[in-house]
């Protein structure tokens, strides 16, 4: 069996706790509960005939005040940069963020879900803009841990991505 | 190694006060820097059982995987644990590497609190944020929260031009179809016309059901004067709306055009209602002629007064003819007509 670490990082109150949530869990609540420090789950995943047992780091959110430290990034073979779609700030976020995983492991698989798309009145992220971060060398995904769109489909990417076969 | 100027029984009291409550719990490890060789402390909060000398050293905690050998002095703070209980590791390097687990529940619980509160803040006021944007443009929130423009109940007299849109054949597709059909409909005309508004640095000063009131120059952004941000924002429409409607048209459904009237002159601008419920709005003569140019503008035209067509520094190419009207309330007037051709 293959052990990843994986981490998740982006803005607070992005989603990644959900993402999580509704990936290992298969559940989803609407009640924020910020993130202190980090949680670790574990769910393993299928890649061709390998099993991958991906490590996932739930990090709390980056704030202005309260950047995410680099001792939890150590070992990281692959991240999920999480922007939410209501709030286009938090894509500059994710930039910022990958740059600090890039500095401090490298270059590594990793992928960008924008995140509630199931809040299609409040979706503020413009084509144009989709785009352009579709241009860029990773896999985007708009997701929703609401309803579980592209949720499997993004960690079963990111995990093909840290085994290519 | 420096140590506190403290009697002994002072530094127990504050050993009992900080650190028992920490439950710390160590590991020292060998040579090789991956397994146990000596331990001590209090394991119960960290793992089933006690370590065992001997074990790797990241069998600890998943947290630690792949970490060991570390070189240096290495922190990982308020790792959640599945006891719902927040602990801090350290890898302290002192003749050799040392592992310390301390348990720190209780404060990461309390700052937990105050982070919660924080960011619940910032997010709702993001949301608020979004929806003034929605109203009336991000320049004049941004201008609102610097504290250069302030909406006095008492008004502003300004000079401002102000555009009337209506999408036509609406009330008889409101007859024909089911309301939801209606709302959506609607919504798709309105997503346009509403974008170009506040993409010209207008505001939105009412949405009439199937159309809008709104106004530019209130907030002075526009570069080339209001009534050309207005008419431009006028074009950018027309020509938007009719990709729109080709799009139905295509689907098999209803196309409708849009109608526009502007006019600019003096207004008084500010806020009209009560404590409880306050809307932005501008009152003037020429926001009446704007209403009336507007309802007699065929579907795909723009009827403009004078101080508008005179103040167009770029009429973008647009062929422009006069007429003469007759509006309610108003008596006869000349205005500008223009049936625009689309790019």
């Amino acid at each position: 069996m293959i052990q990843k670490k994986v981490c998740m990082l982006g803005g607070f109150g992005v989603g990644k706790t959900s993402l999580v949530a509704r990936f290992v869990h298969s559940r989803f609540s609407d009640q924020y509960l910020s993130t202190m420090g980090v949680k670790v789950d574990r769910k393993g995943v299928d890649v061709g005939d390998r099993h991958v047992n991906m490590m996932l780091w739930d990090i709390y959110g980056e704030e202005a005040n309260r950047k995410v430290a680099t001792s939890y990034l150590r070992g990281t073979s692959g991240a999920i940069l999480v922007a939410d779609g209501t709030r286009p700030e938090t894509l500059e976020t994710t930039q910022i963020l990958l740059q600090r995983l890039q500095d401090t492991v490298g270059d590594i698989p990793s992928i960008l879900l924008i995140n509630k798309h199931d809040l299609t009145d409040q979706w503020a992220v413009t084509d144009s803009a989709l785009d352009a971060l579709q241009a860029a060398s990773r896999p985007v995904y708009l997701s929703s841990a609401k309803t579980g769109e592209h949720v499997e489909t993004a960690f079963h990417t990111l995990a093909e991505l840290m085994v290519p076969s | 190694m420096p140590t506190l100027d403290l009697p002994k029984h002072l530094m127990g009291y504050l050993t009992d006060m900080y650190l028992k409550d920490m439950k710390p719990a160590w590991v020292r490890l060998d040579a090789s820097g991956e397994h146990i060789a000596e331990m001590g402390g209090d394991w119960s909060v960290y793992c089933d059982g006690t370590p065992s000398i001997g074990n790797p050293a990241d069998d600890l905690n998943p947290v630690l995987m792949g970490l060991f050998p570390m070189p240096d002095d290495f922190r990982l703070s308020q790792i959640e644990g599945d006891n719902e209980r927040y602990f801090d590791i350290d890898i302290i390097q002192h003749d050799g590497c040392w592992v310390m687990f301390s348990d720190v529940t209780s404060i990461t619980l309390r700052l937990q609190k105050m982070q919660q509160a924080t960011n619940s803040l910032h997010l709702k006021y993001s949301r608020s944020q979004q929806i003034l944007e929605r109203h009336v443009g991000q320049p004049v929130v941004d201008k609102v929260h610097a504290g250069s423009y302030t909406l006095k109940a008492e008004g502003i007299r300004q000079y401002i031009t102000t555009m009337f849109i209506d999408v036509r054949n609406f009330t008889v597709f409101n007859e024909a179809h089911d309301a939801q059909v209606v709302m959506t409909t609607i919504n798709a005309y309105l997503d346009i016309i509403l974008d170009e508004v506040l993409n010209h640095q207008g505001i939105i000063d009412k949405v009439t059901g199937d159309g809008a009131m709104t106004v530019f120059g209130v907030t002075g952004e526009h570069k080339h004067g209001a009534e050309q941000s207005a008419y431009d924002a006028a074009l950018i429409m027309m020509n938007r709306v009719a990709s729109h409607n080709q799009e139905r048209e295509s689907q098999g459904l209803e196309a409708m055009k849009i109608g526009m009237g502007i006019a600019s002159g003096e207004a008084v601008t500010g806020v009209v209602g009560t404590h409880k419920r306050r809307a932005f709005t501008a009152f003037g003569r020429h926001v009446n002629l704007a209403a009336r140019l507007e309802s007699k503008a065929p579907g795909g035209s723009i009827l403009l007064d004078d101080p508008t067509y005179q103040a167009l520094s770029d009429r973008k190419g647009q062929t422009f003819s006069t007429v003469q009207l007759t509006l309610k309330g108003i008596g006869d007037m000349q205005a500008w007509r223009n049936d625009v051709t689309l790019s």
